[in-house]
């Protein structure tokens, strides 16, 4: 048996634990089933859905954000990382065991959910409910490890706090698709259809393979970040493979129930999706990866002894998805609908923006990394975000309110203000940010003289 | 077995090892040795490939650390000086656990898992839990798991920490024993006393440099001057005269019976002294080189580095 499956077992399962948990879930279905007329119908399968998802993801997120934060905070993850037990071992030793007694609890009420909706719910569309119960646990179960591997790499001391942000992610990438897909089987006892680049298909069918397909997406990322951990390297090529599947997979969905603006109505569907991922994609890393300041020093000497295989592998994640980003932008500009637009000129403003916009997302990723070269405590990116963010709100409000509106363009990508009123600032701002970057970067690199090893 | 080369670690706004180059042979005890802050423990997380350096290279028998840590891990244990257990596991499964993920034969699992208790001393407690353990038995414990897969190489940062006077005799012994076993150590301590009684070799490190390195065993053989001490069948008056007046012997101390000198030179200058004393009538009833005790020799290798790197300071001052 994987040791650190058998080690989380150990520490989750004693002869009480093992005793309790049947004991009270028995105890809380038996109740519900007295007063309910000694039947099992849609009262006890609603309770026992709601029981699983209160072990699951609320509990159960949180023992899987744990598992490596309380190892760290216990000072036992040297140990482990001295271990010769191998990544993807380590990984699922880690996903399954540590959320193991919240599964023994899930698994029972999994079992009263099936017994409750047998009759009730076609077999199908049962199984189906099952597979996606079970499948969008093990995925928020994955992505608060994922999350919280992730912040290992930046800092060595967590709380509270960080555990349930870690939650509170694994929670809205999982939850939505459980919601979806449990909505393809209506109580009209109709199966609900969705399309995907104009094909139709079962809602609740595409859900589950599309939760697969993200579980799958999420263990990678695991066992990958788990090869950080254990002094291996990884090269670019999983995320950046991940961020272009997701953008495929977004591009194809039809969002059916969203009302798109009037001023979105020239942009073409997909590409813009497929740029809305890869936006998002870059934002997430470039605000989540590590930034050390020493890892830029060797990516420095990389890149002045042009060795350009280590300057890739060593590049950051979010500047490797910006050429993915402007590829989709590019997309979006060159695609955007003319055709309901009233004249050439508004067909320029579309373009102009969509561009304006990237450069705003590389202003931002430029300004990042300029404060965290600029402080030593790891907490510069966290800075910066909070600059933007006033950037963003505060103070084009301000100018808004002071009748200021051309100088908006320094802030938010501008739609009708003409090409030079929209582009000019920003193109400002991006040289700008890219010269103080440059200039800091190489005042770093000053006093480091001999070549990195490895 | 070891080999540092131009080892350089830096932290963001520090540079924490500079150039550090060191060999650490086969079948050793060394004992890393430094101030608070030198850079003892990001040296030894370098060596056990937890840390990645900035530059230099660092092989465990040709292997670089580095390059291949997963392979390197396996053969090596280490005890950090901040260290934690999993103490709601019992003894035994705290080292069955660890047994396991270094990778060992499940059949001789149980095996290792005894021995290692045995050695430690702490067979007794194999079913109780960690975290009921006293201090001096966690890091008994702590201890155990580092050696449980038998490493070949095994790196101990402040090892003695929370033992006890015996815990600390039982430590020595047992280091002694893995030594003797074939296992190459390296121990960073405080407690130089300690030290002394089981190390073959000894490293002081001082502001991220190797301020010295040297076998303690051998010492006497590479410091110039050696420290000798002359008894007497009783006190007699021409005893520090003779002394003083014998070549290469300077710091004479006569307390009753009893003298201690330094002495310059090497064996001959041994033969030269005793010849001398004999000749001038007194009755010598024991003659022989005291141990350089190594608070000496790392009070001296930091004065000396100290003083280097104060020579140093004034030329740039000149300049």
């Amino acid at each position: 048996m994987n040791p650190e499956f058998r080690r989380n077992l150990w520490l989750e399962f004693n002869d009480h634990r093992l005793v309790a948990l049947p004991v009270i879930l028995g105890a809380i279905f038996l109740l519900v089933f007295m007063f309910n007329g000694r039947q099992f119908d849609q009262i006890t399968g609603m309770l026992a859905a709601f029981l699983y998802v209160v072990l699951i993801f609320l509990w159960g997120t949180r023992l899987a954000a744990e598992s490596v934060l309380e190892e760290v905070n216990n000072r036992t993850w040297d140990l482990q990382r001295m271990s010769a037990i191998g990544a993807w071992q380590m990984a699922w030793g880690k996903l399954f065991g540590s959320t193991s007694y919240a599964w023994y609890g899930a698994i029972i009420c999994l079992g009263v959910y099936g017994i409750s909706y047998t009759g009730i719910l076609p077999p199908a569309a049962l199984l189906i409910a099952v597979v996606l119960y079970v499948g969008s646990g093990v995925l928020a179960h994955a992505i608060c490890l994922l999350a919280s591997l992730q912040a290992i790499q930046r800092r060595r001391a967590f709380g509270r706090a960080q555990v349930m942000s870690y939650q509170f992610l694994g929670l809205i990438c999982a939850l939505p698709l459980l919601y979806a897909g449990l909505s393809g089987y209506g109580a009209d006892g109709i199966y609900r259809v969705t399309t995907w680049y104009g094909e139709t298909f079962p809602l609740s069918v595409t859900m589950v393979l599309a939760l697969a397909a993200f579980i799958i997406w999420s263990l990678v990322g695991v066992y990958a970040l788990m090869r950080v951990e254990l002094q291996q390297r990884n090269k670019p090529w999983l995320w950046l493979g991940f961020v272009v599947f997701a953008m495929i997979y977004f591009a194809g969905v039809r969002y059916v129930p969203w009302t798109v603006p009037a001023a979105l109505a020239p942009l073409p569907s997909a590409p813009a999706a497929a740029y809305v991922v890869a936006l998002i994609a870059t934002y997430i890393m470039v605000l989540s990866e590590a930034k050390d300041r020493v890892h830029f020093r060797r990516l420095g000497y990389f890149y002045r002894t042009r060795q350009w295989g280590e300057v890739f592998n060593m590049a950051p994640r979010s500047v490797l998805t910006l050429p993915i980003l402007i590829l989709a932008g590019t997309a979006v500009a060159l695609l955007s609908n003319v055709t309901v637009l009233r004249d050439v000129l508004s067909v320029v403003e579309v373009r102009v923006a969509v561009i304006a916009g990237m450069l705003f997302v590389l202003r931002d990723v430029a300004f990042i990394y300029f404060m965290s070269l600029g402080y030593a405590d790891g907490r510069g990116d966290g800075r910066a975000f909070l600059y933007l963010v006033l950037l963003y709100t505060v103070v084009p409000a301000l100018l808004s309110a002071l009748h200021l509106t051309p100088l908006v363009a320094f802030f938010w990508p501008q739609y009708g203000q003409g090409p030079v009123l929209t582009l000019a600032p920003i193109v400002i701002e991006v040289v700008g940010i890219l010269y103080l970057l440059r200039r800091r970067w190489r005042a770093d690199l000053g006093a480091v003289a001999p070549a990195p090893s490895g | 077995m070891i080999a540092v080369e131009d080892l350089v670690f830096e932290y963001p706004t520090k540079r924490a090892l500079h150039s550090v180059s060191f060999e650490i042979p086969r079948g050793t005890i060394t004992a890393l040795v430094g101030p608070n802050g030198a850079g003892k423990t990001t040296l030894i997380r370098c060596l056990v490939a937890l840390a990645l350096s900035f530059s230099g290279r660092v092989s465990f028998d040709g292997i670089d650390v580095h390059k291949h840590p997963r392979d390197v891990h396996r053969r090596m244990g280490y005890l950090p000086d901040f260290y934690g257990l999993y103490e709601d596991l019992t003894v035994r499964r705290c080292l069955t656990y660890i047994a396991s993920v270094q990778g060992s034969d499940p059949l001789k699992r149980e095996i290792l898992v005894e021995s290692a208790a045995e050695r430690l001393a702490i067979a007794d407690r194999l079913d109780e839990k960690a975290g009921t353990l006293s201090r001096g038995l966690k890091q008994r414990l702590a201890i155990a798991q580092a050696i449980i897969h038998e490493p070949p190489f095994l790196v101990l940062d402040e090892p003695a920490s929370g033992l006890d006077p015996d815990a600390r005799f039982q430590l020595s012994k047992l280091l002694r024993q893995l030594r003797d076993g074939g296992m190459t150590l390296l121990v960073s301590s405080h407690i130089l006393a300690e030290l002394e009684d089981y190390c073959t070799h000894m490293i002081v490190i001082r502001d991220g440099k190797i301020a010295d390195q040297r076998a303690i065993a051998g010492a006497a053989d590479t410091v110039q001057s050696r420290r000798m001490l002359v008894m007497l069948d009783a006190p007699h008056h021409g005893l520090e005269a003779a002394l003083v007046a014998a070549p290469g012997v300077s710091g004479v101390h006569v307390d009753g019976r009893t003298a201690r000198c330094r002495l310059d030179g090497g064996e001959a200058a041994k033969q030269i002294l005793l010849r001398a004393l004999i000749d001038a009538g007194l009755p010598v009833v024991e003659f022989r080189e005291e141990a350089v005790r190594m608070q000496e020799t790392y009070m001296a290798s930091l004065n000396k580095d100290g003083a280097r790197d104060a020579g140093h300071g004034e030329e740039g001052g000149e300049r």
